[in-house]
């Protein structure tokens, strides 16, 4: 089957592109969409979990007979009922046991009670006795790369080194007019999502039923399949909507708790995390240190891009790479070498959230690369048309080779004539790039007029000063080599479907977006598809809703599954009413199998009847059709990207360092827009969620002990709607991508890199210097006085 | 002991305990899982109810302090069958993408919308800034309540 | 500790001492709730009675009386809002509530609640102090009225007594010739104030700065008079403010500042910043009074 064939022109589409309603409007609106927290089952009962109170200690012992002896206490599980397995979270952002009897973290899961409510499951905490052996704590991401460090983990906390290079570094040192270095350091972001969450866990002889918020139906899966060493077909999760999530609810080990205590009890138990422990005790984003040199001739080629970077990962993040696309975001640059080394320490688990390095190392690199403009005096925009990759160019990304098997031409010996035929140049980027998003930005946003110079305020009203600025990000969409993909689609006998994919709702709007892919794809109505996202017992292992894998890898699955279904239907439908005719001259349009390009001189069946056709026995067909994908999706990171560009305007007031964003524009190439409504929405999601990265927040985290001190939302300052431009602006730049559905690619994070220099960049353009982040008042304040000195 | 609470113009012998927050109440009590509850701390005004008409945060008041009160949820504006127009205004400018927030935003909306019928863009994202949306649907948020006075001013319902 | 409490709803001023009273510090009054829920949930606070002062409708009023602005304790923040256009006093008031976390929590916290919650970044605290508020408390033993910054005696502590209740706050002189300003640093649009300083200047009839107010917020355990500011901007007349004294006052403001470094922001900073805030109050300040 090839890929390139029946790729419908943009106008003849029904529903993809259209900005259809979410599927669950209605019940978001009404307020009786239910959430994890929102869950329950009959017979439920409370579990809360005592958690450490040490960074890092063993427990010596752990004396819960008075807490069991409280009435209404059905039971307690510690270390000695967990099973001695380590199991790993998506992403490598959990490594570990259940409960192993060390405490690594402040707030570490040390034990759990389940009660019959939730009030004496919290007296019954105070009553468990717990005595640490007080082991010496690292809390400091340099200081744990050292080799007499304490080890926060028996692996050891150094991961191996990720690296990507080409060229040579000499050359580009040597070629170069100017070297600029830079060393940035970023506080740690807090999820800090609207929603918490909440794990309900049920056991039925060995099968256990998990519901849950979660992005990653399949993975958790997997999860809970590692950490009870049991077979995965007694494992099912129902992944429940979640508020929102960023990456923090995947498979998280709080749900293996949940697991464990519901095992010991025999009844079904939920523990709903407060408000506190989601802010302080699961994940957060890496601590991140990025140092970088680059290099640059008069004419503006960058010659030099020499970046290493270095990430924590609390007590149970085992990374060993962040995944950044920085590097073909500026793969213009002629040498390079791009390091990132991930090390543990005894701070609450960190790992992957939104637009993870790209937001981090990803500004490092766009500063830098600022800064080089700025010393050759030549314009952003301009700067990063020159520099940045454009698409058919050599991938810099080159390390997902190592994944393969055999060499990359013994790979690609290897594949079929037809995939041969269909499948984009490998490590080539297949379509899109920031370029057009540049120029078409630009003219949007008034940049030549608006555009003063470098460090040049765009106006000035007594202490308010006002600048522009522009910022670019990239990510993958989707990564196979961390799981695969699939769906299954099932037509019913009247014709319409179900659509069987995994993925997250979180917000993204996925559980429509599939829907539209497949009711194009069959030919039907949206209101005749019915999708589950969440059901492991339903849907087909396949990557979940990280690294915005969803639309362009679970996309293609669901379209592929769609077009075998459809291809079985045509069969038939060949063989029943249109003569044998060959079925690739056969479509489903509006719910009717009809003749292609000729519909009035043929039958046009409408698909119920079809359907019916399959209950008679002169076929001796099965009652049903269930379509899956026939063939394998390329290795995606080898060749798609997703791009952002956007223009921000701030007010500065030099008196105080209040920043205000006064104006905004946000542009996207992600291929085709499944959805103009939901796709807006993501953008300028990301686009606050990584402002808010760069003026407000960031975790402060207790110098003794590594508690989180700004556990709440009082003092983790979030962005609210009076801190951003209502009026923004989102276009859209369109490169139908090879591969993806209808052309379709990721979105979900690459708006979040984008934003941070963008407002960086405006901010030094208004008062000319680079500022820390966050640039909160007094680091705005700090970074003037010191240009005056 | 059980108290008299005035609902969703419905009245409803509740069992309350002196430390209940009424946001509890309302979940557990009368199953009302509308009033959604982030923080419970006063920050993010997901749990926000109108109290006689005027926009509370539940997750801080007792239950017994809804006594005496006329207690309107997001279950007592509309419902599945019959959206109030700025639930549809929602919907149609996607206000929302999680839509953990949306519940609250809307009663803050209501509130506001009933003594500003006529705001502007300024003063709605300004009146919006009491409720936190970390999706980041802000622009979308501040149309949808836009849409929704319109809507209002030309008659519906 | 205990984990519930009994609830109490006393219908008058009365009633409510009487309670506070009969338990001693067992019994806490809680008003809008909006600190006491918080410190219960955390373990703060340690008490077996509830007594709920808001079902007392003589305790909530915002009203005038001969030339007093007079606030009743349990008047909401939302209610200073609405009420903002009643008098000049009273429009500060009202901005500065606005500034104050939510609107829905404004409309159940209250003045009087939130001042004796004593936090020292309180936002209501610099303006009212700045205009010379006092504050009348009631116990079993009678009345008292004591000027409102000798209220506070450090971080989230009063004078209050046990069996004391505060009823009400006067603000004096506020149909007279008055302007004042609150200007405070925050992060967000929704945050408490990381400094702040709050100016009132009142002009007698030849125009001339008969009385001056400047309180700061957040730079000590409690709200800070700037006396030597207040000596700088006194007895001038109103045209000459702007030659240099509004920057002097700035900088007395500053010395007066005891300000410490936490995780919201530094010492230095919020002594800098007390300058700058306190400048820009009396310039609005001195706008204000331009137009009177």
């Amino acid at each position: 089957m090839n890929f390139m064939n029946v790729q419908q022109v943009a106008k003849d589409r029904k529903v993809v592109g259209k900005s259809v309603p979410v599927l669950d409007a209605r019940e978001k609106v009404t307020g009786s969409l239910k959430y994890g927290v929102d869950f329950t089952v009959p017979g439920v009962v409370h579990g809360k979990i005592l958690r450490s109170t040490v960074p890092h200690g063993r427990v010596k012992w752990i004396d819960t007979s008075k807490a069991e002896s409280l009435p209404g206490v059905l039971g307690i599980v510690t270390h000695e009922d967990a099973p001695d397995l380590n199991w790993m979270g998506v992403w490598d952002n959990y490594r570990g046991k259940v409960l192993d009897g060390t405490a690594r973290f402040v707030g570490d899961e040390i034990a759990a009670v389940a009660a019959s409510t939730v009030e004496i499951a919290e007296q019954a905490l105070e009553l468990i006795e717990v005595e640490y052996e007080l082991l010496p704590a690292v809390l400091d991401v340099e200081k744990a790369l050292l080799q007499d460090a304490p080890q926060v983990r028996e692996e050891g906390n150094v991961r191996d080194e990720y690296v990507v290079e080409w060229g040579d570094l000499e050359q580009g040192t040597a070629e170069a007019d100017y070297t600029i270095d830079i060393e940035m350091r970023y506080k740690s972001q807090n999820y800090a999502g609207i929603g918490r969450n909440a794990c309900v866990c049920e056991w039925d002889g060995d099968r256990v039923t998990m519901w849950t918020s979660s992005q990653t139906p399949s993975e958790l899966q997997s999860g809970i399949h590692e950490a009870f060493g049991m077979p995965m077909s007694n494992v099912r999760v129902i992944a429940l909507p979640s508020g929102c999530s960023f990456g923090l609810w995947w498979s998280n080990n709080f749900m293996m708790v949940t697991a464990l205590l519901a095992k010991k009890v025999r009844k079904p138990v939920k523990i709903e995390l407060t408000s506190q422990e989601c802010m302080a005790a699961v994940k957060r984003r890496h601590i991140e240190i990025t140092r970088g040199r680059m290099g640059v001739k008069n004419d503006g080629t960058l010659t030099l891009a020499d970046f290493s970077h270095l990430m924590d990962n609390g007590a149970y993040g085992f990374k060993t790479d962040v995944y950044f696309f920085c590097v073909d975001l500026w793969g213009g640059a002629l040498n390079g070498d791009y390091r990132v080394r991930g090390v543990n320490t005894n701070l609450v688990t960190s790992g992957c959230m939104r637009a993870v390095g790209d937001i981090t190392m990803g500004l490092a690199v766009e500063r830098l690369a600022d800064m080089c403009a700025a010393k050759v005096d030549i314009d952003p925009v301009e700067f990063r048309i020159k520099n940045q990759l454009k698409s058919g160019q050599l991938l810099r990304m080159q390390e997902p080779r190592g994944h393969m098997k055999g060499t990359l031409s013994q790979y690609l010996n290897a594949l079929s004539d037809e995939q041969k035929q269909d499948w984009p140049k490998m490590f080539h980027l297949s379509s899109g790039s920031t370029h057009e998003l540049l120029i078409q930005g630009a003219d949007k946003f008034g940049w030549a007029d608006r555009w003063k110079g470098w460090g040049v305020p765009a106006s000035v009203n007594g202490s308010k000063y006002r600048g522009v600025g522009v910022g670019t990000g990239a990510h993958c969409c989707g990564v196979e080599f961390g799981g695969n993909t699939s769906s299954v689609v099932r037509v019913n006998l009247d014709g319409s479907i179900n659509v069987f994919s995994a993925c997250g709702r979180q917000g993204q709007g996925s559980e429509t977006t599939l829907a539209q892919v497949a009711a194009e794809e069959m030919g039907v109505s949206l209101e005749r598809v019915s999708i589950v996202t969440g059901d492991t017992d339903a849907v087909p292992w396949a990557s979940g809703s990280s690294a915005s894998t969803t639309m362009f890898r679970t996309g293609w699955a669901t379209r592929e599954a769609c077009r075998d279904a459809k291809n079985q239907l045509l069969g038939i439908a060949s063989q029943e009413f249109f003569n044998g005719m060959s079925i690739d001259e056969l479509d489903i349009e509006d719910g009717l199998v009809q003749v292609r390009n000729y519909p009035d001189n043929h039958p046009r069946i409408p698909l119920d009847e079809m359907m019916n056709v399959l209950c008679s026995d002169s076929l001796s067909q099965t009652s049903v059709i269930t379509g899956r994908p026939n063939s394998v999706m390329p290795p995606t990171i080898a060749f798609a990207r997703q791009w952002a560009a956007q223009f921000a305007e701030v007010e500065v007031d030099i008196e105080t360092g209040e920043i205000k964003i006064t104006d905004y524009l946000a542009g996207q190439d992600s291929g085709t827009v499944m959805n103009p409504n939901v796709l807006k929405n993501q953008v300028i999601g990301g686009a606050i969620c990584g402002a808010g990265f760069v003026l407000y927040e960031g975790i402060e985290f207790d110098q003794n002990d590594g508690r989180i001190l700004n556990d709440s939302l009082l003092d983790y300052k979030v962005l609210r709607s009076g801190d951003f431009p209502s009026d923004v602006e989102v276009f859209f730049v369109e490169s139908e991508d090879p591969v993806g559905p209808f052309g379709a690619r990721g979105a979900g994070e690459s708006p979040a890199a984008a934003a941070g220099p963008a407002i960086c960049q405006a901010v030094h353009n208004a008062i000319g210097v680079w500022v820390d982040v966050p640039m909160i008042p007094e680091t705005v304040l700090k970074a003037l006085k010191v240009k005056s000195e | 002991m059980t108290y008299m609470l005035n609902v969703n113009g419905q009245d409803f012998e509740v069992e309350i305990k002196a430390h209940e927050t009424l946001a509890d109440v309302l979940r557990e009590k009368l199953g009302l899982i509308g009033v959604k509850v982030s923080c419970g701390e006063g920050e993010c005004g997901s749990c926000t109810i109108l109290v006689d008409g005027i926009p509370c945060t539940a997750c801080l008041m007792l239950g017994r302090q809804g006594v005496d009160h006329e207690l309107t949820t997001v279950e007592g504006i509309g419902d599945y069958n019959n959206l109030h127009p700025i639930q549809q205004a929602f919907i149609d400018e996607q206000g929302f993408q999680c839509g953990f927030c949306t519940p609250g935003f809307i009663m803050t909306a209501k509130a506001f919308l009933d003594e500003n019928p006529n705001p502007t863009e300024e003063e709605v994202s300004i009146a919006m800034s009491g409720n936190i949306c970390r999706c980041g649907a802000y622009p979308w948020i501040v149309k949808s309540v836009l849409k929704a006075a319109e809507n209002l001013r030309n008659g519906e319902r | 500790m205990t984990r519930h409490f009994e609830y109490l709803r006393p219908e008058s001023i009365e009633a409510a001492i009487d309670m506070k009273v009969e338990h001693g510090s067992r019994g806490r009054f809680w008003a809008g709730g909006t600190d006491m829920m918080l410190l219960w949930q955390r373990r703060a606070v340690d008490f077996d009675y509830c007594i709920d002062l808001t079902y007392i409708k003589a305790l909530r009023f915002i009203e005038m009386d001969s030339s007093a602005l007079r606030i009743g304790s349990m008047a909401t923040l939302d209610d200073l809002d609405l009420k903002s256009g009643l008098n000049s006093a009273l429009t500060v008031l009202g901005e500065t509530a606005r500034l104050m976390n939510t609107k829905q929590t404004r409309t159940i916290a209250t003045v009087g609640g939130n001042l004796c919650h004593a936090s020292p970044s309180a936002d209501l605290t610099p303006p009212l102090i700045a205009m010379g508020t006092q504050v009348r408390l009631r116990g079993s033993e009678g009345e008292r009225v004591i000027p409102l910054e000798e209220f506070h005696t450090g971080v989230n502590q009063t004078v209050l007594t046990d069996g004391e209740v505060v009823t009400e706050f006067l603000v004096p002189h506020v149909n007279e010739k008055l302007a004042a300003s609150y200007n405070r640093i925050a992060r967000t649009v929704v945050d408490i104030a990381l400094v702040s300083s709050a100016v009132c200047l009142r002009l007698d009839d030849a125009r001339t700065v008969q009385y001056a107010g400047v309180a700061l917020g957040a730079v000590g355990p409690t709200a800070i008079r700037a006396i030597d500011a207040e000596k700088t901007l006194t007895g001038l007349p109103l045209e000459e403010l702007a030659n240099g004294s509004v920057q002097i006052a700035g900088e007395q403001a500053s010395m007066a500042a005891r300000a410490i470094s936490d995780i919201r922001a530094s010492q230095e900073f919020r002594t800098d910043m007390a300058s700058v805030m306190t400048q820009r109050a009396i310039s609005r300040c001195i706008e204000i009074l331009e137009d009177i």
